[in-house]
């Protein structure tokens, strides 16, 4: 992370950046004064950036709680008069749903952008979702950057677009573009002083019924008007050299296309599209008349290509319009150059060369994600195996929830039986404890439970179920990047705040057992489990151990290096710690078992683990 | 069009995207485009992790496969894994020190004799570096900067042409006070070392 980049003055400067940074670069160039988030891959680079620099630029960040929280948090704030914006993945929006399509009624005062980070291919995320969809069905301009120097550019633009129309402007971005590093060129940072004032209007900020019919139709004349500078954007360009056939393709897909057609000399002339809705229709109606056949190419859903569908239709044109529709682009997954070159020669009857460079007999392992070594989800994984096995029970259930945790789902724990989406794990374990006979064991971690884990908890007590709940608190939101929650004792700004307490927000509500455990101790933890299957009602154990990527840095700090060796005296080759327990520092060599110095992280629960005692301390 | 298209893999936690950002670093030193795409989030947990590099006019972050001119693998089985990027006759620089994945202890895969892996490369191949720099680097208790002393493997092989003062230019833009020092020791060490060890 270059902060020193990010905020720099220097103007004109070359900067390279990774899409979530010039993001950043982008609400600071723009005069942004409020941004919150809720992190999330791909989006959570955007936060880590504002969280850091916030209070020497000179504005205000939060990680708020859930998506729709930091939603209403940025939308407000815009009510009085900042610019303001807010930013998630894409499955974030849906949590912020309710608010989000009512904000599109109540409009804004000073800019507001609201970034989305969609998850084409799914490489961190339980789905693909296109939330252009979404920005469409709520009545918004939607802007899609092709690069991380248009990231910045678009943000910008969306506070004066939203200020201009007092609409809230949606920039769609895709891991991509997210987690792609390109030059950024720096511009002049705003420092306009506006009024920060919450001027009443309840006739526009309260939507009851009788204000609503006004505001909807207000929406929709908005969002008419706007077509005219979708028109004579420069996010929306021709490249035009006559050819035979036309693409039109937007964000991140035209790069694709631009390539593939330059470097194999295609015969295609290119709409690329970057202000998408609403779509420039006088423009895109003139390149239609051009061309007999045009291709949409844009990833996931057909948007765009639905849109120029209809413009053909109601303007009686004859162009061919090929796209999802026709099978020749799917609506699965991201594009690449490669997808693309595919289609497009298929497209117009060419044999492509394979090249394909091939070891033929020899594969890799597999090396799937793994809990780190020393992470203390593991130890609470192996407590819970023993005592179900020690008491017998075979048919656990396991609902999980999103966070490092989920990839309990692997060997040698497969505890992991069922993800929804954010705090998923304790409505299904409600479900499952009524529907079935089976134990249900649900696990949360801690930013999961303050995001969404609380109504549900309420829900179980109250609904009176039976299962054991395990809060895995390691005091972090750890997949994301280790960004602060309100258990922590920090927040968006660094600054000290105060700390909720899980254990006492669990018997707030009433629940009786409740109890605190270190997963490094497993006896203990065994000892909890054991008592709280035992026990009828909602059984709730916090295990908590702070990350163990966090401890290292914090025993770095300190000096302190642990590490542990296998005695070859004492060890009898079992095979438990490899089989049962499964630190990725531990593996097998010549048929004796070794620690791997590099990776190992100390914490020492290999060492309680094994039978024979032959895990020790390196001296 | 003219570019050059660098793949970077290893296992999460390695230091592969630091080593791409450093060399595309370098590139916007010497005037040229450089774009870069990464991988973050649940993959980085000890997984297969890779970058792919690119300098030259283009503008995708990412390359059609059987377009890479040089892979730099931090680990010997990752090699397999991103093969079909590769052009024929490409440079690949290895770090020959294995992280074996728990799979491989589960018995539910296996890892391929090292042996094999360079006989078949070498058939690709004859741009083909092979250095323990792990293992160089631990005798010094520097092990943790292996992408700098990969960095400075780079350097020497230099496919590009680039000068050495930008790529000094980039440690000392990355790195600060003891930790600079280091990772020059490292850089160094790796471009003398890498004489020793073309197959
Ligand atoms: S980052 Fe922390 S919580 Fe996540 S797997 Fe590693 S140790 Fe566990
Ligand atoms: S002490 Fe044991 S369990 Fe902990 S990280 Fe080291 S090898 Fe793994």
């Amino acid at each position: 992370m270059k902060l020193k980049e990010i905020i720099s003055n220097e103007i004109q400067k070359r900067v390279f950046l990774l899409g979530n940074e010039a993001f950043a670069r982008g609400f600071i160039e723009g005069g942004g004064k409020l941004a919150t988030t809720y992190p999330g891959t791909p989006s959570s680079e955007i936060g880590n950036v504002l969280s850091k620099v916030a209070k020497e630029v000179g504005f205000y960040f939060e990680f708020s709680t859930n998506e729709k929280t930091a939603f209403e948090v940025a939308a407000s704030s815009s009510l009085s008069g900042l610019r303001s914006m807010t930013f998630f993945k894409h499955v974030g929006l849906n949590v912020a749903m309710d608010s989000f399509i009512t904000s599109a009624y109540i409009g804004t005062i000073g800019g507001f952008v609201i970034i989305s980070c969609d998850d084409p291919n799914m490489f961190s995320s339980q789905n693909e979702q296109d939330n252009r969809i979404l920005a469409k069905f709520a009545g918004l301009p939607i802007l899609e950057p092709r690069n991380p120097d248009e990231a910045r550019k678009m943000v910008k633009y969306g506070f004066l677009l939203s200020e201009k129309y007092g609409i809230p402007v949606f920039i769609r971005s895709t891991t991509r573009l997210s987690h792609m590093r390109g030059i950024v060129q720096l511009e002049e940072i705003e420092r306009v002083k506006r009024n920060q004032y919450f001027n009443k209007n309840p006739n526009r900020f309260v939507p009851i019924p009788a204000n609503a019919r006004v505001l909807h139709k207000n929406l929709v004349e908005k969002i008419k008007e706007i077509e005219s500078e979708s028109e004579i954007s420069d996010f929306n360009f021709i490249i035009k050299n006559g050819r035979s056939y036309g693409i039109i393709t937007s964000g991140i897909s035209s790069n694709y296309v631009i390539d593939i057609v330059i470097k194999y000399n295609l015969p295609f002339d290119i709409f690329s599209i970057g202000f998408s809705n609403p779509i420039p229709k006088d423009k895109i109606k003139n390149f239609l008349e051009s061309y007999e056949n045009i291709i949409v190419v844009e990833e996931l859903e057909p948007v765009i290509e639905n849109e120029v569908r209809v413009l053909k239709e109601k303007n009686n044109l004859k162009t061919n319009i090929f796209g999802k529709d026709d099978n020749i682009f799917s609506t699965l997954y991201e594009y690449n150059p490669d997808r693309v070159k595919n289609y497009l020669f298929k497209f117009l009857g060419k044999e492509k060369e394979r090249k394909i460079f091939k070891i033929e007999n020899i594969t890799p392992p597999l090396r799937p994600p793994v809990l780190c070594p020393g992470c203390p989800h593991r130890a609470t994984y192996y407590a819970v195996f023993k005592v179900l096995r020690k008491l017998k029970i075979k048919d656990a259930i396991f609902p999980s929830d999103i966070g490092c945790y989920t990839l309990g789902i692997g060997k040698p724990f497969d505890m992991a039986d069922t993800c929804y989406s954010m705090g998923s794990s304790i409505g299904v374990a409600c479900g499952l404890s009524k529907s079935t006979q089976q134990k249900v064991i649900a696990f949360i971690g801690d930013s999961t439970f303050f995001h969404a884990g609380i109504p549900p908890l309420i829900n179980a007590f109250y609904n009176k179920n039976d299962f054991l709940l395990f809060i895995l608190d390691n005091g972090t939101t750890a997949m994301t990047g280790h960004q602060p929650n309100p258990g922590v004792g920090f927040d968006g700004m660094g600054e000290v705040a105060p700390i909720v307490k899980i254990e006492d927000l669990v018997k707030g509500i009433g629940i009786k057992f409740v109890k605190v455990v270190d997963p490094y101790n497993l006896s203990e933890t065994m000892n909890a489990i054991e008592d709280a299957l035992k026990q009828e009602g909602v059984k709730v154990i916090i295990a908590r151990r702070e990350c163990a990527l966090i401890r290292d840095d914090r025993l770095r700090k300190e000096g302190v290096i642990i590490k542990y060796f296998i005695n070859e005296d004492k060890c009898r080759n079992c095979l438990i710690c490899v089989r049962q327990f499964s630190c990725p520092a531990i593996y097998i060599e010549n048929d004796k078992v070794k620690i791997n110095e590099v990776l190992c992280d100390g914490c020492g629960v290999c060492s309680e683990v094994c039978p024979f005692n032959a895990i020790e301390v390196i001296k | 069009m003219n570019e050059f298209n660098i793949l970077i893999v290893g296992v999460g936690g390695q230091g592969v995207l630091k080593l791409a950002e450093m060399i595309c670093e370098v590139s916007l030193l010497e005037n040229k485009n450089a774009l870069m795409s990464e991988i973050h989030g649940m993959a980085q947990r000890g997984g297969s992790v890779f970058s792919e590099v690119r300098i030259g006019d283009v503008l995708s972050p990412i390359f059609e496969d059987g377009e890479g001119d040089l892979m730099i693998s931090l680990e010997p089985s990752e090699v397999l894994r991103y093969i079909h990027k590769l052009k024929r006759n490409s440079f690949i620089l290895i770090n020959d020190s294995e992280i074996i994945p728990f799979t491989v202890s589960l018995g539910i895969s296996s890892y391929p004799k090292k042996e094999e892996i360079y006989k078949s490369l070498k058939d690709l191949t004859d741009k083909l570096y092979i250095i323990n720099g792990t293992k160089l680097l631990e005798e010094k208790s520097i092990a943790y900067t292996l992408n700098s002393f990969m960095f400075g493997v780079f350097s020497y092989l230099n496919p590009l042409n680039f000068s050495l003062d930008n790529f000094y230019k980039v440690l000392e833009d990355n790195f600060k006070g003891k930790n600079l020092e280091l990772n020059k020791i490292s850089f160094e060490f790796g471009r003398e070392k890498i004489k020793e060890f073309k197959i």
